[in-house]
């Protein structure tokens, strides 16, 4: 132990997770308990949001329908097999009956691809995945339209659109082929995307941990209301909201490899982690004042027992 | 805490080198971020520019206490831990009664001052202590025990107590004492000796041994021993060993004293660290005792006299019983034989006028037997046919050499047979298991010896009528062999201090009155014991032995203090072995507790959570 301890092989800490085999969890990115909860939930996305072909989503859009939702005055050319008769006859006007129009919505996931993704003994990019899976499950169960964008990598190519369960699979297969590596500007990549894939607007879901993003706003005007909801998840790993360090260390950036000598103390540390959450408090502001959603998802939460009541509780996804 | 290895701390100079270790760890240290921006707002550090703070952790703590830990289980300590309430120990004290100690270089004597310090021992015994005093000496002796004997009168007794015993028995002293020491209690040994003696190779004793040697080399001849030779006409030629026990030569004066009167007198050289063997003119008029004393002082007066002693100094008491049948020339030979030995008190008697409590100390009856037997030495010589006791053929047959005899038995000493021209004998059926072969041809026996009752008989069966037996020169020797056999003194000629005189048996005597060679006759009547104890000075002792006769008979012996390790006043080179590993028990400590495997049982609890640390 004491070689071990004293001149440990591993010098850098904690581990790379780079070259970490992650097929182990990978390939269970949903499990069989997270499936059953998802199952008959839907993201909650605004009525605003376009949608062309019907769906399962509630929407503002009227059709005469047997299925009565509200009146409206006759005009020439309604068909006379809405007429509602009944009402008509203790009124002076003709009302038709109109019923819901559900429609479709296009779903964007935007996962942040950067390396300091697949930083932590229990990577930031393994809740990403799993978060990206369960969005996704929901919306290709409510036959919205979904599209994964890897943002900062463009060598990597978006999927979608797809819906409907039997895309599940495929959905899956790309989430386990991504891979986290690189810088990411994430104003330039989510310009890119607007730019390149964005149509017509939908439910934008930005997973990402956004370091090096210290305001949403020049972010989140990129994707302006009513055309855009956007939902975005700030995924951090424990030891970035609370890092156990004490000492000497020489610190090296995962992403640009550059280093720094730290002298790390309890003051330190109490320095470090006000100035996350007055960074977590900016990006709040900027989410609410573009009306946008903020939320903070700490890596190390269960998928199952913590995430998804969460998210229900915060009114993210709620049942069909 | 005793430390039975101190350099097992040593170890300690490995707590630096783990400091060092662990703040070289520190300099290595290297942590990977996700962003640096996150740390952004701390300054830069430049290595190497600043004292370096020891880096604390559990880790570091856990291996200094490993180290420290480690270090002192190598050093191996014991713990002398008080019990409260308890502090009563058992004092053993070993003093040493040699001869050695009553050496003068400590004033009066090294046992004086090794008896004032026993005293001072128990003088000092705490309410509870207990104490026990074992002299040894020729043999270890439990003197007295708190446990049963009053203090006071454990003290009388170390008073009373004398040194002058040869040898030691330290090692039997040393299992009595433990076989005695109350296992309960701490036990303390104190050896009170001089240590002048031979290694006594004590075995690995379980108790603190502590050694107070007194004395050391101190100059010192000695008498060590005296012989005297009978050379005939009453003349003796006397020897003796002079012996210097010092690295400076000494020359002495020496005087041969007989019977008490001094005959000769001599300077005697003595070189440094030797053994003077000395020859003295011849002694005559039959003395009784001969000494040899060195005139002066040297440290110990004790083996400057050496006695030799022998004989009673009475006659010896010789009956010829014959009957009518004895040849007149066989009894005209025997006679002349006997009368021709000196201090011989002959009487000649038919059988028709011998009764067996007529003392004698031989009864020789030639051709004839007596009804009963007499107490003291019996010799038949040419035994008639029957009798009661002993079948005896009628017939007597031939002698046919050559002739078998045991020559280590006293009765033959000298005896030659050879030109002896043997004519018949007779011959004895059943020999009995009491009875064994002095004398035999290849299957007859001639002189046989056993017991019956008190008498010791010797049976000669050769017809001496028959053939040049008794005109022969083995004829007389073999009977003033059998003569001198009969007053075979029951006392060594001499021997050693302390060590007992083996007494004659009740059975044979009437009472025995022993005079040491000063003080008071000490008389016992009916009964005593086997052995006398108390020859711790030296000296010629008398035992007069008062016989059913009412012959008293007076013995003597030589008691001599002078020998090898007795007279040789140094301290032996083993002393200082014993006294390099003697312990003393701290008071009121029991057996020390050996911490070592405490320490390494902690080692090991130390090393599960570090290893713990490590890994968690």
């Amino acid at each position: 132990m004491w070689f071990r301890n004293i001149f440990p092989l591993d010098q850098v800490h904690p581990r790379s997770t780079n070259s970490e085999p992650v097929n182990s969890w990978r390939d269970l990115l949903l499990s069989a308990g997270s499936l059953r909860q998802l199952n008959g939930m839907q993201l909650n996305a605004s009525r605003y949001l376009k949608g062309n072909a019907a769906g399962l989503r509630y929407s503002l859009r009227r059709k005469p329908a047997a299925e009565f939702r509200e009146h409206r005055m006759y005009v020439p050319g309604d068909d006379i097999r809405h007429v509602d008769w009944k009402a008509s006859a203790r009124q002076e006007h003709i009302f038709i009956k109109q019923g819901e129009h559900p429609k479709e919505a296009s779903v964007y996931l935007l996962l942040d691809c950067s390396g300091s993704m697949a930083w932590g003994d229990r990577p930031k990019l393994r809740a990403c995945l799993q978060l990206a899976a369960a969005f996704g499950f929901m919306a290709l169960a409510n036959y919205d339209r979904l599209m994964v964008v890897p943002l900062g990598r463009l060598d990597l190519q978006p999927l979608g659109f797809i819906s409907g369960k039997g895309q599940f699979p495929p959905l899956l297969n790309y989430l386990r082929g991504l891979t986290f590596s690189g810088k990411c500007d994430l104003k330039e990549a989510i310009h890119d995307f607007t730019r390149r894939h964005a149509r017509g607007g939908g439910l934008t879901l930005i997973l990402s941990d956004l370091l090096g993003t210290p305001h949403l706003s020049d972010i989140l005007q990129l994707l302006p209301i009513p055309t855009w909801d956007v939902l975005v998840f700030h995924l951090l790993h424990p030891e970035e909201l609370k890092p156990s360090l004490k000492g000497d260390f020489e610190m090296v950036d995962v992403e640009s490899g550059l280093k720094a000598n730290y002298d790390i103390n309890a003051e330190a540390i109490d320095t470090y982690q006000n100035r996350i959450k007055a960074w977590r408090e900016r990006l709040e502001l900027d989410s609410v004042e573009a009306n946008a959603f903020y939320n903070l998802i700490p890596t190390d939460w269960s998928l199952d027992k913590e995430v998804i009541p969460h998210l229900r509780s915060v009114d993210v996804i709620r049942s069909t | 805490v005793t430390l039975l290895n101190p350099l097992g701390l040593l170890g300690l100079f490995t707590l630096p080198v783990i400091l060092a270790l662990h703040m070289l760890r520190e300099r290595k240290r290297i942590y990977s971020v996700s962003s640096l921006d996150l740390w952004s707002f701390l300054e830069v550090e430049v290595r190497g520019q600043k004292i370096r703070r020891v880096p604390f952790s559990w880790l570091l703590l856990c291996h200094l206490l490993i180290a420290l830990v480690l270090s002192f289980a190598l050093a191996q300590p014991s713990l002398n831990y008080l019990i409260p309430g308890q502090s009563a120990q058992h004092h053993i004290i070993l003093l040493d009664v040699s001869t050695s100690m009553l050496a003068k270089d400590l004033l009066p004597t090294r046992f004086s001052q090794a008896k004032e310090k026993a005293v001072s021992l128990i003088r000092e015994l705490g309410p509870n202590d207990i104490a026990t005093l074992i002299t040894f000496g020729v043999k270890p002796r439990l003197i007295g025990d708190t446990r049963v004997d009053n203090l006071q009168d454990l003290l009388i007794k170390i008073d009373g107590l004398r040194a002058g015993d040869t040898g030691n028995s330290l090692q039997n002293a040393l299992i009595l004492g433990e076989s005695i020491a109350d296992h309960q209690l701490p036990v303390q040994v104190y050896v009170l000796t001089d240590a002048s003696f031979d290694d006594p190779a004590l075995h690995d004793s379980a108790l603190p041994m502590q050694w107070l040697v007194f004395g050391k080399d101190a100059p010192n001849q000695a008498v060590l021993n005296v012989q005297a030779v009978s050379i005939g006409d009453g003349k003796f030629q006397v020897f003796s060993n002079l012996a210097n026990f010092s690295p400076q030569g000494s020359s002495r004066l020496a005087t041969l004293i007989a019977d008490g009167r001094p005959l000769h007198s001599a300077h005697i050289d003595l070189p440094p660290d030797s053994v003077v063997p000395q020859v003295w003119p011849f002694v005559t008029g039959n003395p009784t005792t001969i000494t040899v004393s060195l005139i002066g002082n040297d440290s110990l007066s004790e083996d400057d006299t050496a006695s030799i002693a022998w004989g009673t100094g009475a006659d010896i008491r010789v009956v010829l019983v014959t009957s009518e049948a004895s040849s007149a020339l066989v009894t005209g030979q025997v006679v002349k034989a006997l009368q021709s030995i000196p201090n011989v008190s002959f009487r000649q008697m038919s059988i028709d006028d011998y009764s067996p409590a007529d003392y004698s100390d031989l009864s020789v009856f030639l051709e004839t037997i007596p009804s009963a037997w007499p107490e003291k030495d019996v010799l038949l010589l040419d035994p008639p046919s029957g009798g009661q006791y002993f079948d005896i053929q009628e017939n007597p047959v031939s002698v046919t050499p050559p002739i078998y005899m045991d020559e280590s038995v006293p009765v033959l000493a000298g005896v030659d047979f050879g030109g002896v021209r043997w004519g018949k004998t007779r011959v004895l059926q059943d020999l009995s298991e009491n009875f064994t072969v002095l004398v035999q041809t290849d299957n007859v026996p001639l002189y046989i010896s056993g017991s019956n009752g008190r008498a010791r008989l010797f049976i000669f069966l050769p017809e001496l009528s028959d053939g040049n037996l008794i005109r022969h020169p083995a004829f007389p020797i073999m009977l003033g062999n059998q003569v001198r056999e009969a007053l075979k003194s029951p006392f060594p000629e001499m021997q050693s201090t302390g060590k007992p005189v083996q007494l004659p048996a009740v059975e044979q005597l009437v009472s025995l009155n022993i005079i040491p060679p000063s003080g008071s006759p000490i008389t016992f009547s009916g009964s005593w014991s086997d052995h006398w104890e108390f020859t711790s000075e030296p000296g010629i002792y008398s035992f007069e032995l008062t016989e059913r006769s009412g012959k008293v008979v007076t013995h003597s012996i030589g008691i001599n203090a002078g020998d090898l390790s007795e007279s040789r006043l140094a301290p032996q080179d083993w002393s200082e072995k014993y006294q390099r590993i003697q312990t003393t028990l701290s008071n009121g400590s029991v057996d020390p507790l050996n911490l070592t495997p405490w320490l390494l049982a902690l080692a090991v609890l130390l090393l599960l959570l570090e290893a713990w640390l490590s890994w968690r």
